[in-house]
């Protein structure tokens, strides 16, 4: 064997010491193929059936995991219905397990974790639902949550399921407009807030007039602000309403599966918020379809940190409890996640796109730096272990030993599962998860109004750059988008508007007929506006979106998401906002920089840093994040038309406060455009000038 | 049990011949896979630390052996990753070693052994399939044996006959030579996986040891080679080197990647005697003194060397 350097040649051989196995004993056992209907080399993961018996077209999906019927119940225990019969379950099965852990002392300051077990957790539910009932609040009233994850939010939503309140999931980052809507639109009777969100409360008390009750987690009685006993509004902390509760302690009144369990609020990307009406058996069936990809066990330490409010953080906390798994919170400080990480080790761990982006910008940024050598090692290790997770082989445990032990004890070195979902993962950065951290990493698709998963990625499929087969619960079909080219005859594979179609979709908008009946047509497909296509497996990929797209002036269609995602590889892009319209005939983005390596840049090139807003304006700089921009585009594969042109780079990055942002970290393109209305026309005059002669082809 | 810590990742131990108390370490910087390397000499002394550093040599590429010489007390003998073997003289500062360098090997150098019986030699092994003979006084090897089809990992001198030596390869064999005769004078195929290692008794010069990467340790007897004296079973991953006790005819020592160190005696059926687990990295240098009995020292990936009596637990300080 020829080696390129001695470094390849011995990293080689070391790695054939350690594997000792004979060669092809793999082929020895194999299984037998049988002759099922639904099962077929092809559609492996899923199984294509037809959707009217007389059209005879084939093309709605199912897993291939239960093709004859959609699961609606969990299928070792149909007879839980309902959010409080699931967990019943788990406190009954699991009463001594530790269920909720906080590394927050009640004096503010963080130490170890210290946790709650599921039976506490039930006495607290129990105790904190009968205060409610002491308060006078009945049964199907709304309950809004408007605080930050902690174990308290768990306990009070086991008090709602328990008690048929309805639970309305407020993100604590909402500002008060939109807060203030959603509290009047689903007449919340009782809020529970944290001393930071009940300021905002106050400031516009008397404009939700169906407040009667204010609970306050993890605020002394003695500092709440005391109202006008007119005002009808009574003000409590959440220790009292727990003691109140105990000394009157109320049987439960258990929900019935079709009754409302959530109205969760979308802010979506345009508009007012949308209040997404879910029922306990919508919630059931779409963990218990997700409870076939994957199985928690009570063993699992799950670190909760992402919005509860999400349906994605809160499909999960469904499915968690099922598996009688610990759940650990964080700090509630971003920041700080990493240091939490590494104190609870958790083995779970579920994100979004923009926290493994950003672990891939640490990790490699990490790499280029350590020098020559470090940095070579890594590459051949990279790549080496790489080819083996493609071809299905183990990996050499000398890559671990040498180069990933170090990257895997960052998330405390214990994760065995990685969930990514809320936006598209790029396959670069998957494949690069499954490298370094070692684990099973799963993309999966979903959306509130379909009680979060659509599809997932199955067991084993080392393929990246697709969101997997259907979740058991639904079946799923691709329409034709004619106006954007989108056809079921498609080569090679067929493309259209995801829709979907079962048990998980939820019961429409809160008092919003109109805007139902516009995303659930005649036959209950639900419309998600995304444009998917079949991979062959049966395995669904997002392609595009079908708002979210423009022409330019010469006639091609971009996808803007797609563009940003690239960028986002970029060192000193922290986000990005891609921006193009039908006048003009190229893009161009406004950039939030990385401050970090803004400034290490600077003083590497001798540029005088005095301020962001300085870098930032630089001409120098501006072409320098330009260029690095044009060779991670280049990488990555963009087309020509797809690079953006000009860029402006902005120090203040793109926020809920700003409004750039919706919640799930998604950019308002109208709000964004109006925002950077000044740096675009800005950006397209240089253009013009640079480039006088437009061609005129 | 004193423990001495290196900054790069252990390689090879060995005890000095002329003091009891001193030992030889070759070591490599990000685990022999890219770096430089370094040599250490350690004293061992009655109080506490226990063992220290009286001496280090710096290499441009990784040390991946050591030995020193049966005629000079302060003479070493090193193989380097870059194919050169070095001459270090430890009673010169460091600014005047190396005493001698030859650059022949065209790849890795893993191994090296001090002729103990006629004392004016050496062999080294490499990954250049071939194994050359040296004396200090000579410009250039005496001789090449080039014959494996793949790395030579080790090759090492009969104790009692001064031209015979044995070569392990990873063509899964194990060849025995004669450096009077043109060619190999033995071929045993001991394993199915490539041999790392090989030693022969110092009590029953027919008989010897070999080390593979099917986990086992082999026990051969040169006059009836067809089928080994005894196999040895137990270790977890390849057995990175086996070495007879200096001591006890029926004793040998063996380390391994699955990071422990085994004791054994081939003669009896329960042939493991002891294992130490002290080591967190593979561990892939071994030694037994000859000045001592039952003293051990072993090093390995986790950038210690420890030096312990029989019997007793490495890590108790």
């Amino acid at each position: 064997m020829e080696f390129s350097s001695p470094a390849q040649r011995r990293l080689e051989t070391v790695r054939s010491h350690l594997d000792s196995s004979p060669t092809d004993d793999r082929t020895s056992l194999f299984l037998n193929a049988t002759a099922s209907p639904f099962s077929n080399e092809d559609d492996s993961y899923s199984v294509v059936l037809p959707e009217k018996l007389d059209t005879g077209k084939w093309n709605v999906y199912r897993s291939a995991k239960s093709p004859m019927k959609l699961v609606s119940r969990l299928p070792d225990h149909p007879e839980i219905g309902t959010l409080h019969d699931n967990f019943v379950h788990a406190f009954e099965t699991y009463p001594d397990n530790k269920y909720l852990g906080t590394r927050v002392r009640p004096d503010g300051t963080v130490g170890d974790y210290t946790w709650m077990t599921y039976a506490e957790t039930a006495i607290a539910r129990q105790a904190i639902g009968s205060g409610l009932v002491y308060h006078g609040i009945n049964q199907g009233a709304r309950v809004g949550l408007y605080f930050i994850n902690r174990p308290e939010w768990i306990v009070v939503d086991h008090a709602c399921a328990a008690y048929s309140f309805i639970s309305v999931p407020l993100y604590e980052t909402l500002g008060p407009d939109a807060v203030k809507f959603a509290v009047n639109h689903a007449t919340v009777e009782a809020i529970f807030c944290v001393p930071q969100t009940l300021n905002t409360l106050l400031s516009f008390l008397a404009e939700i007039p169906s407040i009667r009750l204010v609970v306050v987690v993890g605020g002394a009685d003695e500092h709440l602000p005391s109202l006008p006993p007119r005002s009808g509004v009574k003000i409590v902390s959440y220790q009292k309403l727990l003691s109140q509760g105990r000394s009157s302690l109320h049987p439960f009144s258990p929900p019935k599966p079709e009754d409302i369990a959530t109205i969760c609020y979308t802010s979506g990307t345009t508009g007012t918020p949308k209040g997404v009406v879910l029922t306990h058996g919508n919630l059931i069936a779409n963990v218990a379809g997700f409870s076939l990809a994957i199985k928690y066990l009570p063993s699992d330490i799950y670190i909760s940190y992402l919005p509860l409010a999400h349906i994605y953080e809160r499909a999960h906390q469904i499915l968690v409890v099922y598996g009688g798994v610990a759940v650990g919170f964080y700090q509630g400080d971003n920041l700080k996640l990493m240091d939490d990480l590494a104190v609870l080790r958790p083995t779970l761990f579920c994100s979004v796109p923009r926290l493994y982006n950003r672990i891939y910008d640490g990790i490699t940024n990490a790499v280029k730096s350590s020098g020559a050598m470090k940095k070579r090692l890594f590459q051949v290790a990279y790549n080496s272990k790489k080819q083996a997770i493609i071809n299905g082989q183990n990996s050499s445990p000398l890559w671990d030993k040498l180069v990933f032990n170090k990257i895997k004890e960052k998330l405390g070195g214990r994760v065995r599962f990685m969930g990514s979902g809320a936006s598209p993962l790029s396959p670069d950065i998957m494949d690069f998860l499954r490298v370094c951290f070692g684990c099973a990493v799963r993309e999966g698709y979903g959306m509130t109004e379909t009680s979060c998963v659509i599809s997932s990625m199955d067991e084993g499929d080392n393929l990246s750059g697709h969101v997997g087969s259907p979740n058991p619960a639904c079946e799923v079909k691709l329409v034709d988008v004619p106006e954007m080219n989108y056809t079921s005859e498609d080569q090679p594979y067929p493309r259209g508007e995801i829709c979907v179609r079962g048990p998980i979709i939820f019961k429409g908008y809160y008092e919003d007929e109109e805007q139902t009946r516009e995303i659930i047509d005649g036959d209950d497909w639900l419309h998600t506006g995304d444009i998917g296509l079949w991979l062959p497996g049966g395995r669904l990929k997002i392609i595009d979106r079908k708002k979210n797209i423009f022409k330019l002036a010469q006639g091609e269609y971009i996808a803007p998401e797609k563009i940003e995602n690239v960028y986002a590889k970029c060192k000193f892009v922290s986000q990005s906002f891609i921006y193009g319209d039908s006048f003009n005939s190229s893009l161009v983005a406004v950039v939030s920089v990385d401050p970090d390596v803004m400034k290490d840049w600077a003083a590497s090139e001798g540029i005088k840093y005095e301020h962001l807003g300085q870098l930032c304006n630089d001409p120098r700089v501006r072409k320098a994040v330009l260029a690095e921009m044009d060779s991670v585009g280049r990488e990555s594969q963009l087309r020509g038309f797809e690079f953006a042109k000009a860029v402006t780079l902005v120090p203040e990055p793109f926020t809920l406060e700003n409004g750039l942002l919706t919640p799930t970290f998604k950019i308002k393109r109208p709000q964004g455009k109006a925002y950077f209305a000044e740096a675009i026309s800005n950006m397209y005059a240089e253009i013009a000038a640079s480039d006088p002669m437009p061609s005129k082809l | 049990m004193p423990v001495f810590k290196a900054p790069f990742n252990g390689y090879s131990v060995k005890f000095s011949p002329f003091y009891e108390s001193r030992l030889a370490v070759a070591t490599a910087q990000n685990f022999g896979i890219l770096g430089n390397g370094r040599i250490h000499v350690l004293e061992l002394s009655p109080g506490a630390p226990g063992v220290t550093e009286s001496m280090a040599f710096d290499t441009a590429d990784a040390v991946y052996d050591v030995c020193w010489s049966e005629s000079h007390d302060s003479v070493l003998v090193a193989a380097i990753g870059d194919g050169s073997v070095k001459i270090y003289d430890t009673a010169l500062p460091p600014p005047s070693n190396p005493i001698r360098s030859f650059q022949e090997h065209a790849r890795e150098v893993h191994s090296v052994d001090y002729n103990p019986t006629r004392r004016d030699s050496f062999l080294t092994a490499s990954w250049d399939d071939t194994v050359k003979l040296w004396a200090m006084d000579r410009p250039a090897s005496i001789r090449t044996f080039k014959e494996h089809a793949y790395c030579v990992y080790q090759a090492i001198w009969n104790p009692k006959h001064g031209d015979v030596f044995a070569s392990a390869s990873g063509d899964c064999t194990l060849r025995i030579w004669d450096v009077r005769e043109p060619g190999s004078t033995m071929i045993i195929p001991a394993h199915d996986f490539e041999i790392l290692s090989c030693d022969w008794n110092k009590y029953d010069d027919c008989i010897l040891a070999t080390s593979s990467v099917d986990k086992t340790i082999k026990v051969w007897d040169v006059r009836s080679y067809r089928v080994p004296l005894a196999v040895l079973n137990g270790h977890g991953y390849a057995v990175r080197k086996v070495k007879f006790s200096p001591h006890r005819r029926n004793l040998m020592a063996s380390c391994s990647y699955d990071m422990t160190v085994c004791l054994w005696d081939y003669m009896v059926e329960d042939a493991l005697v002891s294992r130490y687990d002290h080591h967190t990295e593979f561990a892939v240098g071994i030694d037994m003194s000859v000045l001592v009995e039952g003293l051990m020292a072993s090093t390995g990936w986790d950038e210690l060397v420890y030096i312990w009596q029989q019997g007793m637990d490495p890590r108790a300080s």
